[in-house]
């Protein structure tokens, strides 16, 4: 079956060329376009690539119009709700958004799940004026990889589509690399967010901790998840966590922190700003792909050309700190899913019952002991960061894995560089550093002290003010099949 | 492609992950059950690992308040 799309061919010249929150913002307080036109165009371009890269569980086109349409007349009324303000984003799909089915990818989930209201953030970003494109895919329960046979649609990655586009947030991930959105919401328990920033070649912010609320969000680690901003610029990044941030009773977690502007100090520099280089494990491993750790090790000279110092130095532990998060992931999980688990095996799909399994696997003891470690590791990075402003590491071991190749068992015998973050509650924002010799987006992850997102939202965009790797698009018109 | 290496322990991993399952009350296929006496020893060792001397002294990062849950 083909289809005749003539849309992308008619895209105007100046949607098409728009390709961040702050230019889409530009464009509509210019005049130069409006949230009806964005919306429009990103809408049937979402729609025509959803059956190659599954992006979407389901395109809210009618909320979307609708919210597009009221973003233009509050622009006309002269009313302003801020940046993103007539911006398209994506809503990961085990978040809850009024009126719109919350499926987590899965056949367990009744759909209703949550009532009938938005989760804390959703309706943070509805107040803000923000249009929603639609739901996008997750892995089932933000765990474990899709599984084509419970007929939700499987995400690819748009730099290649024989490649996972990583999970759990991969619909996000792949919209916003796509272009099928300018970014949108996910979420991250051990690197969620961050996974699919790094293979889709765009920005992801796991955020501290209660720094977000997580109401209306199912489940996976009570401990370890946060929702955070998924965009391809760190400034982006920071206009969406502006509205998504501060405390909300709801939440028992929240942090009644204060939001600091995290877009005041996105002023270009890093003079004086101290790098920790944690060697052991996350530079020198023998799974480390070399043209990863070159991206990073390149990425971190041009912040030193900028005026950064970086010093190369030793976390122990790092690679007990990944298994501390799984194993406080699973069991935490386990407990949300064990009913189901029993009466419903087969009704979860085949790459997620492995994964969530483990949780019955180890003992209430282990995961006692994993939260005694989870102490010693917190105050060991906390140390380390008393001397360093961040510490920088990859993103992930390699890039883009080939999806047929990749299995749960994969996971337990491999390293990992973003789980130790959640353990410690930090923030760490993954961007681009360039693009392997096939062409696979490469990665680097910023990891700072508590409630510090401005700090590593500042040195992500002054290393995006002098690079253009988190601007490239991936060649997706071609995955759109016309009539002949 | 499932992994295929068999770690060696001082245990019967069949033994324990075929009890382990029984008690859980959970029923799964063959394929899955042989992946995962596969793993058991892998994620076991990882637990194990955790068990560090240096922890002796250090209570779990999770705190309990009964306070938290009568008005102020």
């Amino acid at each position: 079956m083909t289809t005749e799309l003539a849309t992308p061919g008619e895209e105007s010249a100046a949607t098409s060329t728009i390709l961040t929150i702050a230019d889409a913002g530009e464009a509509l307080r210019s005049g130069t376009t409006t949230s009806v036109e964005l919306t429009t165009a990103m809408l049937e371009k979402a729609t025509a690539l959803n059956p190659a890269l599954g992006a979407y569980v389901e395109i809210t086109s009618d909320l979307a119009l609708e919210q597009a349409e009221a973003a233009d007349a509050a622009f006309s009324a002269g009313s302003d709700a801020g940046p993103l303000q007539g911006i398209p984003l994506a809503i990961k799909d085990i978040i809850k958004v009024a009126g719109v089915p919350t499926t987590a990818n899965s056949r367990i989930l009744d759909p209703a799940w949550g009532g009938e209201a938005d989760a804390p953030v959703v309706a943070r970003l509805r107040a803000a004026g923000s249009v929603f494109i639609g739901k996008s895919t997750t892995s089932e329960f933000a765990l474990g990889q899709p599984d084509a046979e419970k007929g939700f649609p499987v995400p690819h990655n748009p730099w290649d589509v024989t490649r996972t586009p990583a999970g759990s947030s991969s619909g996000t991930g792949v919209a916003t690399a796509a272009g099928l959105a300018f970014g949108g919401l996910g979420t991250d328990t051990g690197g969620s967010v961050r996974g699919p920033a790094t293979v889709n070649g765009h920005s992801g912010l796991k955020v501290t901790f209660g720094r977000v609320p997580k109401a209306g969000v199912v489940p996976l680690g009570y401990s370890l998840d946060s929702i955070g901003p998924m965009a391809r610029s760190a400034y982006d990044c920071a206009l969406l966590l502006q509205v998504m941030a501060g405390y909300d009773a709801a939440d028992p977690n929240a942090a009644d922190v204060p939001v600091p502007s995290y877009t005041a100090a996105l002023d270009g520099s890093v003079e004086g700003v101290k790098i920790g280089l944690p060697i052991p494990y996350f530079f020198d491993h023998d799974q480390l792909d070399p043209e990863v750790r070159d991206g990073v090790l390149s990425a971190v000279q041009a912040l030193v050309g900028l005026g950064a110092t970086s010093t190369e130095m030793e976390l122990a532990h790092a690679d007990k700190a990944q298994h501390a998060n799984a194993l406080i992931l699973v069991g935490e999980a386990y407990a949300y899913h064990r009913n189901n688990m029993v009466q419903r095996w087969t009704t979860y799909g085949k790459y997620t019952r492995p994964g969530l399994v483990r949780g019955m696997f180890y003992t209430a003891a282990d995961f006692v002991q994993a939260n005694r470690f989870r102490v010693l590791w917190c105050e060991q990075v906390a140390k380390a960061l008393q001397t360093y402003d961040v510490l920088i590491t990859p993103s992930a071991p390699t890039t883009a894995q080939v999806a047929a190749d990749m299995n749960p068992s994969q996971r337990l015998r491999q390293p990992s560089y973003t789980g130790q973050w959640n353990l410690s509650g930090l923030p760490a924002i993954c961007i681009p550093t360039g693009f392997s010799s096939e062409g696979l987006p490469l990665s680097m992850q910023i990891i700072g002290k508590p409630f510090a997102e401005a700090t590593v939202l500042k040195i992500a965009d002054a290393y995006q003010r002098i690079t253009d790797h988190h601007l490239q698009v991936p060649p997706v018109d071609a995955l759109i099949t016309t009539a002949a | 492609m499932s992994d295929t290496t068999t770690e060696s322990t001082d245990y019967d991993p069949e033994l324990v992950v075929t009890a382990m399952l029984a008690a859980a009350r959970l029923t799964v296929s063959d394929e899955e059950k042989a992946q995962m006496i596969k793993d058991f020893p892998v994620m076991r060792a990882s637990a194990d690992e955790l068990y560090l001397p240096e922890l002796e002294f250090y209570e779990p990062a999770p705190k309990f308040n009964p306070a938290a849950y009568y008005p102020a």
